[in-house]
This record gives structure tokens, C-alpha cells and sequence, in this order.
């Protein structure tokens, strides 16, 4: 191969590479098709910001959701974990949950509407946060902890929008 | 009188856009990574830096040590945030990557304008495969869900199939429960009118067929029928795509690269890709919602 051939098809020969990891990527390892260089934007409605990370906490006195951004404040390392959720970056998230202290925070009860939804399905109205100050109700024991990795589905027959499982991880 | 515009638009494109045909791809590329590639603190600081010199000294521009560096820079940048970049930020790396490398060539412009036409070629092909890849692309899902939800959209929403106020602050309050990760709602309804789902098939059909004709006529051989008039395809695309899907750095982009893939047998489209350079900025006026409010 001579050396302006090499130069014309260099790039070209990159991109189709990229591309099709893309592509294998993300029909395999759950990296949306919106990003990672393989050309699938406006293709499918699972961006990565409407992918919906659920942490709950199952503790000696209720089920509790976790705020994700508690556990990764990182904007850049969220929308690492929202764009290609593996398994492991689940389960680094259950860790850091398990190794931290939690107390139940009564002063940031989610918009009511909300409200009705989390009791129905056994939750507390009210979050979990890190760091417990004085007089916080502590959380001695976390029981179980599920995370899970949710992207939005759509049917267009019946105008129904839904959540449903991408990846979990529970311990 | 006709006659004597074109003879100046042939002389323009003679003395302005032929002679100088190289250094205004690589000054528009300047221009253009000044103006949309900032994507992060470093990145967009040092082409700050960067791109004033180059443009003040045209020999700088000129020079591999420049496109080197502007390569490495990007590269660097770029890979820790690969996962939430969008296309046309890896196609713009492609086409930094291809000025660099053609900076090493004997034949410079021929390299540059091969490496335009057919990474445009191939962005294409690959958006097109996706497509079909997507069934809830094919099955028109994706486009119904969009103008639903996506405020780029809601203008033609309105505009075509009568997808009022009304419905889309429902369907936002919906979509914002369900995309808290602090609800635990699964599911909620829409609302939205039956021609939305006509709309949403035609615009799959156009979708996968100006995109179709820009892959097919960018990739095929330069001699063929389809290549001589693969402009048309990819004109058409920036001016239909871009007044409503305001994506300014990718319209740029495509006028630089469109700009860059004339040759001898369309040259003639030079003057072209270059107005539509210079008008991306008006693509972000809110045609649309004039429209809607004159009606």
C-alpha cells in the first residue's frame, strides 16, 4: 500500500471501525444508540438522559429511595454510567451505598404528586440522605439494596409511555 | 443579464474559490471548531488560543505542526467524554484527523476533497443502517415520541398535525415524573391527535430516503450518473433538517465538508456550500413559530 492510499483511507477506515463497535456496543453492552461515534442519533427515543437510575434501600424501617446524585455528584461520571450502565458500575454503586451511613431526611419529601405512588408501592415519602446530622432518625441496618437501570418505551397505539428494566443489580 | 451573473459567479469561483480552494477549507474548519467545538473547559480555552493565531497567521494554518497539535488536542479532549458526545463531534475529529494526514500528502487538495466526500458518504450510510436497525424508527415510534416531547419539535408538531399547548405541557408533566429518579412511577399516557402518526411515517420514509441518497450518491464511483449530482441530496438535507432540528455545529460542518468534496465535476457547487456557511446562524431562527403565530 502506498503511501497517498494510506493517507486517503486512513480516516475513513477509522470511522467505519468506531461505527461498528458502536453498533455492536450497543445492541450488547447497553450503550445508547444516541452516542459512541456510530451515527444512530434520532434513531430510537432511549437517549441517555431518559435513562432513569432507581436506587432503593430496604432497611429495618422501610424501603427508601436514593437520590442518585448523592452517590455520584461527578456530572461527567453519571452520564457515563446513564450512556453504557454495566453491571460493575452498578455494583460500585450498591457498595458505596452500603458503606455509607444513611439517615432517613424528612425534610425533602418529593413533589406531592409523587406522593401517592411511592406509598402504594411501600416506599417512604421521604429519601435517604448521607451524612446524618443531630436529632436525623439513623438507619441502622440496610437489608437489600436494588439499582436499576431504567429506559423509557413507548406505544404509539395506545399513547403509553413506560419504564422498563435496562439492567439491575441487587444485593 | 442572467448570462452576466453567471459569467461572475464562474470568475468568483475561478479566482476566489479555485485558487484558494484549500486555504479556505482549512479557514472555515478554523471558524468552525472556534465557534462549536466546546465541548469541554480545555478544549474550547486553548482553541481560544489556538485558532485567532492560525487565523492571523496564515502560515501557521498552513502548517502540519499546527493540524498535529489541534489533532492531539482534540483527541485528548475528546476521549474523556466519548460517551456523551454527539455525531457530528466524532465526525469533526474524522475531519481534523483527514486535514492532518492530508498535510502529508503530494496532492494535497485531492485528499482533503476524497476524505470529504466519503466520510460525509459513510455518516450517512451508517445513520441510514441504524435506521433500519431501529424498529421503533421504522415503525415511525421514534418521530411520534419526538414531536411529543422534544421542544425543537413542538413548533412542527403543532404546525402539521394540530399537537397543541395544551397536549404537550400533559405529556411534559408525564415525561418529567416518569425521568425522576426520585418517582417510582412506570407508566403514563399521552395525549396527542391521529394524523401525528401520519406525519410521523412520512417523516421515516423522507428520513431514510434523503439519507439513503446522500450515502448511495457520496460513496459511489465519481463517474457514476448518481455521484455527478450528489449535492443536491445533501443540500436539500441542510436546508430542510437544520431551520428545524437546530443543530448549527453539524450544518457547519456538512457546508465545510460540502464545501471541500468540489471537484471537477462540481466545483460549480462551491459558492453554494459556502452561502450556506456563512447562513448557518440564521437555521436557529424560530421560523416556525412565526409561521404558527401569523396563522
Amino acid at each position: 500500500m502506498n503511501k497517498e492510499t494510506l493517507l486517503k483511507w486512513s480516516v475513513p477506515f477509522l470511522l467505519c471501525i468506531v461505527a461498528v463497535t458502536q453498533i455492536f456496543l450497543s445492541h450488547t453492552k447497553h450503550l445508547t444508540p444516541w452516542k459512541g461515534g456510530g451515527f444512530g442519533m434520532f434513531t430510537s427515543i432511549d437517549r441517555m438522559e431518559r435513562r432513569v437510575l432507581h436506587i432503593t434501600a430496604e432497611t429495618e424501617m422501610g424501603k427508601y429511595v436514593i437520590d442518585p446524585e448523592i452517590i455520584i455528584s461527578n456530572r461527567r461520571e453519571f452520564s457515563r454510567i446513564q450512556a453504557m450502565p454495566s453491571e460493575k458500575k452498578l455494583k460500585s454503586i450498591h457498595d458505596t451505598v452500603r458503606n455509607s451511613d444513611w439517615a432517613v431526611d424528612s425534610t425533602a419529601a418529593p413533589p406531592s404528586v409523587y406522593h401517592e405512588n411511592l406509598k402504594e408501592m411501600g416506599y417512604s415519602i421521604y429519601p435517604l440522605k448521607w451524612v446524618p446530622g443531630d436529632g436525623d432518625e439513623e438507619i441502622r441496618e440496610i437489608r437489600k439494596v436494588h439499582i436499576v437501570m431504567k429506559r423509557m418505551v413507548f406505544d404509539k397505539g395506545s399513547n403509553v409511555i413506560q419504564l422498563t428494566d435496562l439492567i439491575s443489580f441487587e444485593e | 443579464m442572467i448570462r452576466k451573473v453567471t459569467d461572475r459567479l464562474s470568475e468568483f469561483n475561478k479566482t476566489c474559490l479555485e485558487d484558494r480552494f484549500l486555504e479556505l477549507i482549512l479557514l472555515m474548519t478554523s471558524v468552525m471548531l472556534l465557534l462549536f467545538m466546546r465541548h469541554t473547559f480545555i478544549l474550547s480555552t486553548t482553541l481560544l488560543l489556538f485558532i485567532p493565531a492560525a487565523l492571523l497567521f496564515r502560515n501557521f494554518l498552513d502548517s502540519k505542526i499546527f493540524w498535529i497539535l489541534l489533532s492531539v488536542l482534540m483527541i485528548t479532549g475528546f476521549i474523556r467524554i466519548w460517551h456523551s458526545s454527539d455525531n457530528h463531534t466524532y465526525l469533526t475529529i474524522y475531519w481534523v484527523l483527514a486535514i492532518t494526514l492530508c498535510t502529508f500528502s503530494a496532492n494535497r487538495s485531492d485528499t482533503i476533497s476524497f476524505n470529504a466526500r466519503i466520510l460525509i458518504g459513510l455518516c450517512f450510510f451508517f445513520a441510514t443502517l441504524w435506521k433500519f436497525l431501529s424498529p421503533e424508527f421504522t415503525d415511525g415510534t421514534f418521530f411520534y415520541f419526538t414531536f411529543l416531547t422534544d421542544s425543537r419539535f413542538f413548533e412542527f408538531a403543532e404546525l402539521t398535525a394540530g399537537v397543541d399547548a395544551g397536549m404537550r405541557s400533559h405529556n411534559l408533566l408525564v415525561y418529567n415524573v416518569l425521568n425522576d429518579p426520585m418517582g417510582r412511577s412506570v407508566a403514563g399516557g399521552f395525549e396527542s391527535t391521529p394524523l401525528l402518526s401520519v406525519i410521523s411515517l412520512f417523516m421515516v420514509w423522507w428520513t431514510i430516503f434523503i439519507e439513503g441518497w446522500i450515502a448511495l450518491s457520496f460513496l459511489a464511483p465519481l463517474k457514476s450518473k448518481i455521484s455527478k449530482w450528489r449535492d443536491i441530496p445533501l443540500i436539500i438535507f441542510m436546508i430542510t433538517t437544520y431551520p428545524i432540528a437546530t443543530v448549527s455545529g453539524f450544518a457547519s460542518l456538512l457546508a465545510v465538508m460540502g464545501f471541500a468534496q468540489c471537484r471537477e465535476n462540481n466545483s460549480w457547487m462551491r459558492p453554494v456550500y459556502l452561502a450556506i456557511f456563512i447562513a448557518v446562524p440564521l437555521f436557529n431562527l424560530p421560523y416556525l413559530k412565526v409561521l404558527l403565530d401569523l396563522l
